[in-house]
């Protein structure tokens, strides 16, 4: 299938200032990712999961490697538009892409830009204000919101531009239970029924349980890849790399350290509940 | 050091068509050295409340009290308040303002008058996980999300606060980050008898660290109680866009499925040995 995000032995260095010594922020970094895939980025802080999602969103550029996407090379400069219109990005802080005055203004500002027709853009943004659950806030200014709210209006202009491929920066971050679970709910329909690529970048394993596959990263590098069932049930593993398995998946594991013999990629705890079920017969 | 909330409201924009009521005649009490959580939806108030607590707001009616006495009374300044009651903000990382990392964090320290800066640094840098040598002379704009939100907290802590308060602290750190952040907040907390309050999200987190909880919900005090009461009310806390923590859904989906596990449970260590325990009974 074809890619919708390539990278290809990409290093990037932040410049701090003189004197002081570059940061090596990625360091030979290559994956990819197929259109229409979930995938899943973590990794500990300052790893370099901000830094890949601002190489995909073309606001960085790689110090040596490529990056594209669908088949679009980020260093050319033609590109840079439809990149950002296929690759919707939320960053980690909803407070730095509010733009507008007005909250239904901020949703617009987006899909205006990409030249949605006048006509489009009401249904557009009413749409997206609907599935974050925050269309009755349309009127309110952004500086009114508490963070949670902002939020989920940085999420809601995103959708509105309906990019082919959505790069979320640790988008739940403030969200409430319920919020949590609506948008992570949005972002799956959206990628079950649009076949939008989305690339979760997450401290929260439970997020990403079901994804594609999932891309840890170390220091700049890339550690491991691969399927969720795979990932989570090397307890240690994560441990070392400052990273805990899901719940239900560490329970099993504790289980498995007391002798009561136990699948060990459980990740969820309505599987590990009826793994435990299978344990009484 | 107690904390203590009488009739207290806020309205935004008072006297204004934009008028709202964010808090709703709150009434509390916190006793000295409790740990408290705080949960509610989004837009509940959480955070209007708590800038009550430190007099960055003041009431539109009503009174806060530490140790008895009305922050907002005659006579009593901000310094005072500042120096009592410190508050770790949701996205601290806008509060970062200095050159250094050492600088910001010796920031608030030195305004309180206090001696042995450098000292102070070194020990609200090792509460957060931070190396002294490696990060102190360091710019904090250049630092990662979840690295800025470790300098504001030493910023606060070296601060030397009586009341410690902490609006989603560990919203962007990685998991052993969050493990490390609160093992470090418990330890300061009972080794200071520090008075905690703590805003989450996290069902697991506030689970695994509050005495009592306070739900908010559309600006009331919905309920103020010990942990294991707040989390039997599962019916409540769904209505208002909250949840239990995973720990006790698994007790419950296991009591469910006919085994005799204890359903108050629901610290996670707690929840694993009661798991085990009972299958190893048979
Ligand atoms: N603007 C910058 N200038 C200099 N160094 C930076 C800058 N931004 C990030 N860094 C450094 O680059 C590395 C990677 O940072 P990045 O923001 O990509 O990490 P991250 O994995 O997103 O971390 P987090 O989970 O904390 O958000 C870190 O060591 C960080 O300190
Ligand atoms: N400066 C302001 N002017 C007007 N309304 C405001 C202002 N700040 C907050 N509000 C409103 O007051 C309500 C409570 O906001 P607050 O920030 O206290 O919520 P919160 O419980 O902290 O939410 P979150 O979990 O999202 O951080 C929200 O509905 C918000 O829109
Ligand atoms: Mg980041
Ligand atoms: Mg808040």
């Amino acid at each position: 299938m074809e890619n919708m995000i390539s990278i290809q032995n990409v290093s990037f260095k932040y410049r701090t200032g003189e004197g002081m010594e570059d940061v090596l922020a990625l360091d030979n970094v290559s994956f990819d990712v197929k259109k229409g895939d979930f995938v899943g980025i973590i990794g500990h802080n300052g790893s370099g999961k901000s830094t890949i999602a601002k190489l995909l969103n073309a606001i960085y550029f790689p110090l040596s490697g490529d990056v594209l996407i669908s088949g679009m090379n980020t260093k050319d400069e033609e590109n840079i538009w439809k990149i950002r219109q296929k690759a919707g990005m939320i960053f980690q802080n909803p407070d730095n892409q509010m733009v507008a005055t007005i909250v239904e203004e901020d949703v617009a500002f987006g899909p205006e830009n990409l030249g949605v027709p006048h006509a489009d853009l009401r249904g557009r943004v009413d749409e997206a204000l609907n599935m974050v659950g925050m269309y009755e806030y349309k009127d309110k200014k952004p500086h009114e919101l508490s963070g949670g709210q902002k939020q989920r209006i940085a999420i809601a202009g995103i959708l509105a531009m309906e990019p082919e491929c959505i790069i979320l920066d640790e988008p739940t971050a403030m969200l409430d239970p319920k919020g949590r679970v609506e948008v992570l709910n949005t972002i799956k329909r959206l990628n079950k029924e649009k076949n939008t690529t989305v690339v979760l970048i997450t401290h929260y394993m439970d997020e990403i349980v079901d994804c594609d596959n999932i891309f840890i990263m170390n220091n700049g590098k890339l550690e491991y890849d691969g399927k969720p069932k795979d990932v989570f049930k090397q307890v240690e593993f994560l441990r070392k790399l400052r990273l805990e398995p899901p719940f239900a998946t560490r329970v099993s594991y504790e289980m498995n350290k007391s002798g009561i013999n136990i699948k060990d990629d459980v990740l969820t705890i309505d599987e590990l509940a009826e793994e435990i079920c299978q344990l009484k017969v | 050091m107690s904390v203590k909330g009488i009739n207290l409201s806020h309205t935004y924009a008072l006297h204004s068509i934009f008028a709202f009521d964010a808090l709703k005649d709150i009434n509390f009490e916190i006793n000295d050295g409790e740990f408290i959580g705080i949960i509610g939806h989004t837009g509940s108030g959480k955070s209007t409340f708590i800038q009550h607590l430190n007099r960055l707001l003041s009431p539109t009616a009503g009174h806060v009290l530490l140790d008895g006495v009305d922050i907002n009374g005659d006579g009593i300044m901000m310094k005072d308040v500042v120096k009592k009651v410190g508050v770790v903000f949701q996205y601290p990382e806008y509060q970062l303002f200095e050159d250094t990392i050492y600088k910001d964090i010796a920031f608030g320290a030195k305004n309180m008058g206090y001696e042995d800066i450098e000292g102070i640094v070194k020990e609200s840098m090792e509460l957060v996980g931070l190396d002294f040598e490696y990060y102190k002379d360091k710019a904090p704009f250049n630092l990662s999300g979840g690295q800025k939100r470790r300098v504001a907290i030493a910023g606060v802590l070296a601060m030397k606060p009586s009341v410690l308060i902490l609006d989603e602290p560990a919203s962007g750190l990685d998991p052993i980050g969050r493990e490390e952040i609160f093992e470090n907040i418990k330890t300061l907390h009972k080794k200071k008898n520090l008075t905690t309050i703590l805003v989450s999200h996290s069902m697991n987190d506030i689970s695994n660290i509050a005495d009592r909880i306070m739900v908010f919900n559309e600006g009331k005090l919905e309920m103020f109680d010990e942990t294991k009461n707040v989390f039997n009310n599962i019916k409540m806390l769904g209505n208002i866009g909250l949840d239990i923590p995973e720990s006790k859904k698994l007790l419950l989906l296991l009591k469910e499925r006919g085994f005799d596990v204890d359903t108050d449970l629901y610290k996670e260590d707690d929840v694993i040995n009661e798991v085990v325990r009972v299958l190893k009974k048979g």
